[in-house]
């Protein structure tokens, strides 16, 4: 059919626009259409597959299809359905517009076959999510979202840099495969994919900015930038060992750095890190296994963290309280079940519990990592899986909905409609997903062999759930969340943008003092030229009298009238 | 919910022990209840590690940035 010619991309953009042309209830049904829509142009690949453009004599291709493209592409939209959904009841233009944007521009990403359009889409991905920051229009919003465009504008000139450099070394702007092992080209893209993945110490952006979008805008967030990183890492760097290091490194970092936060939407964040760090771990191991596993737990992560983020969105939306010192021990479990419910499918997902989706995927990963005999990250990636069911399962939820009681009571606004159709819609997907493995494994790029209900994988995932569960149920005074934000590689930038001010503070210190000798010195010469007579008394610094015209005038004058008689007279005498 | 978790653990560890693996990649996957002691050590270990990060280097007072 025509209509299944268009790119995907292209279904958002041009819905992007159209909001404004409708009303509050039109936007809705819109918002709703354009991802359905979307998802068949997706189903019928063949209608738009190699399309491109032809730019200054460079080929642009939009339309790379392949198992991995496609594959991102399906979440991709499921997740716009599912944040649209959610976000129903949100009357704000703005940020349905950035957010469908942001929604083609990774679209647009997962099928660029050349790295201008990557590089285009890109950066249209960082301006989107920077206005999606904004749209909670908050103080601190404001701030993130600036620092987020600083960090994001960073990546992305070092990313035009190292396309530049890449193709100055090998004439070749293709995106389809590995890249060749040439030099700085290659190193710059490299690391700024790596900064999109958030990995450390390039990854505080992420837990900086998330928390600070609204309970709605925070859920795209979570979606499309990392994950695009994780598409363009398996795409391009498959098997780049330091990967499996930097991987198993950020997963462990990001549950140790989850477990000491307050904000809750900050400690989730900070398991996005974690979790992206066993996509990255199984891009670096480079097998079969490990790279279908970091494609299946990116369609998994999607799901279950924009559903962990929902749930904790809708406590913010209903309370408007969004650290646990404030939530604790408030009676939110029979205040708020409809935001308790859901997030624990959440937790239980992202924990991968059996029957839940995150069971099917990540084990993939761990299993690849100690097929290939790599036994540190094995063990750091293992350490991770335990930091997160303690975290997201027990911390969050008991200092959230339980907790000591607390004789203060907490005013609570009932949640729409629509934010508990978009939690119920993604429950169902990571159970979904949890029970029928087949449904998802058919879709990932690579041949593999791995079945995650084997009895082994169960016995396994059951010891260590049921033991590190007893443990955290008999330290859990110990974690109860303190009134402090902690430190990360922020630091640099944060404090750096004070010592950068302090600078200019200097610097516009010495503008002042060398403008006020200048000052000294026009002074100096204004006295000097009322008396040029007096400079000995001048540079004694004693009173001068001031310049007296008339006490010259008529010896000048003299002067001036013998010269004009003497040159008239040589004049009148020469001519004669 | 402590003696569940316990019986649930003790359970757990006796299935390994039962249905352990013959063909393994490590030692310690031979003992059949590695992952009950991983769970306990490991729970153990990150909330103590992670609490001593915090309160000795990491955290600071809410205002702390200031207008960063």
């Amino acid at each position: 059919m025509g209509i299944f010619k268009l790119h995907p991309s292209l279904w958002f953009f041009s819905g992007a626009f159209l909001l404004y042309l409708l009303p509050h209830k039109g936007r809705g049904i819109l918002r709703l259409l354009v991802p359905i829509f979307a998802f068949l142009s997706l189903l019928h690949p063949w209608e738009w597959e190699g399309i491109g453009a032809r730019i200054f004599g460079l080929e642009l291709s939009f339309g790379q299809v392949d198992k991995l493209s496609l594959v991102f592409g399906y979440v991709f939209i499921i997740i716009a359905f599912g944040g649209f959904l959610y976000s129903l009841h949100v009357k704000e233009k703005g940020e349905h517009f950035w957010a469908m944007f942001y929604a083609g521009s990774a679209l647009g990403v997962v099928f660029a076959g050349d790295l201008l359009s990557l590089y285009l889409f890109w950066e249209l991905m960082a301006i989107s999510a920077v206005f999606i920051i904004w749209s909670n229009k908050t103080p601190e919003a404001l701030k993130a979202g600036y620092r987020y465009l600083l960090v994001h504008l960073f990546g992305g000139a070092l990313l035009l840099s190292g396309i530049l450099l890449y193709f100055h070394e090998t004439g070749n702007l293709t995106f389809s495969g590995a890249f060749e092992k040439t030099g700085l080209g290659r190193n710059l893209i490299l690391i700024s994919f790596m900064l999109n993945a958030a990995v450390p110490p390039l990854h505080a952006w992420l837990p900086d900015a998330y928390p600070e979008a609204s309970p709605t805008g925070a859920i795209y967030l979570t979606a499309y930038t990392t994950k695009s990183a994780v598409y363009v890492l398996l795409r391009a760097f498959p098997g780049e060992t330091v990967l499996t290091w930097f991987g198993a490194i950020m997963a462990l970092y990001g549950v140790v750095w989850a477990i000491i936060q307050n904000d809750i939407r900050r400690l989730l964040s900070y398991h996005i890190v974690s979790q992206v760090g066993y996509m990255v771990a199984g891009v670096g191991i480079g097998t079969s296994l490990s790279m279908s596993g970091s494609a299946a737990h990116a369609f998994t992560h999607i799901l279950y963290k924009a559903l962990l983020f929902m749930g904790t969105g809708s406590v913010i939306y209903a309370t408007g309280k969004r650290l646990m010192t404030e939530l604790e021990g408030r009676g939110l479990f029979k205040l708020l079940p409809w935001a308790f419910f859901p997030y624990m499918v959440g937790a239980f997902s992202i924990s991968s519990v059996p029957l839940f989706s995150g069971f099917i995927s990540k084990p993939m990963i761990v299993e690849a990592c100690k097929e290939e005999g790599h036994l540190i990250p094995y063990l750091l990636l293992h350490l991770a899986s335990i930091g997160t069911w303690l975290c997201t399962a027990f911390k969050l939820p008991y200092y959230t909905w339980f907790g000591n009681k607390k004789e203060v009571p907490i005013s609570v606004s009932p949640l729409p409609l629509s934010m508990k159709a978009g939690m119920v819609f993604l429950s169902f997907l990571c159970i979904l997903f949890g029970l029928w493995p087949s449904l998802l494994y058919r879709l990932l790029p690579y041949p593999f062999e791995f079945s995650p209900y084997e009895k082994k994988h169960l016995i396994e995932s059951l010891q260590l759930l049921s033991s590190s569960a007893l443990s955290v149920w008999l330290l859990i005074r110990y974690l109860a969340p303190s009134d402090k934000i902690a430190l990360d590689s922020d630091w640099f930038y944060r404090k750096g943008a004070l010592v950068f001010f302090n600078f200019c503070g200097v610097i516009y210190g010495l503008r002042t003092a060398l403008q006020e000798k200048m000052k000294d010195v026009v002074s100096f010469f204004e006295l000097l030229s009322l008396n040029p007579f007096e400079l000995k008394r001048v540079k004694q610094g004693e009173p001068i009298s001031p310049y007296n015209p008339n006490r010259y005038r008529s010896p000048v004058g003299m002067g001036i009238l013998i010269f004009t008689i003497v040159f008239s007279i040589t004049v009148v005498l020469l001519i004669i | 919910m402590k003696r569940l978790l316990l019986v649930l653990t003790i359970l757990s560890g006796l299935l390994g022990i039962l249905f352990q693996e013959k063909e393994a990649h490590h030692l310690w996957e031979k003992l059949g209840f590695f992952e009950v002691v991983f769970g306990l050590l490991g729970c153990t270990g990150l909330i103590f590690f992670s609490e001593f990060l915090g309160k000795f280097f990491l955290f600071r007072r809410r205002d702390y940035y200031g207008d960063f």
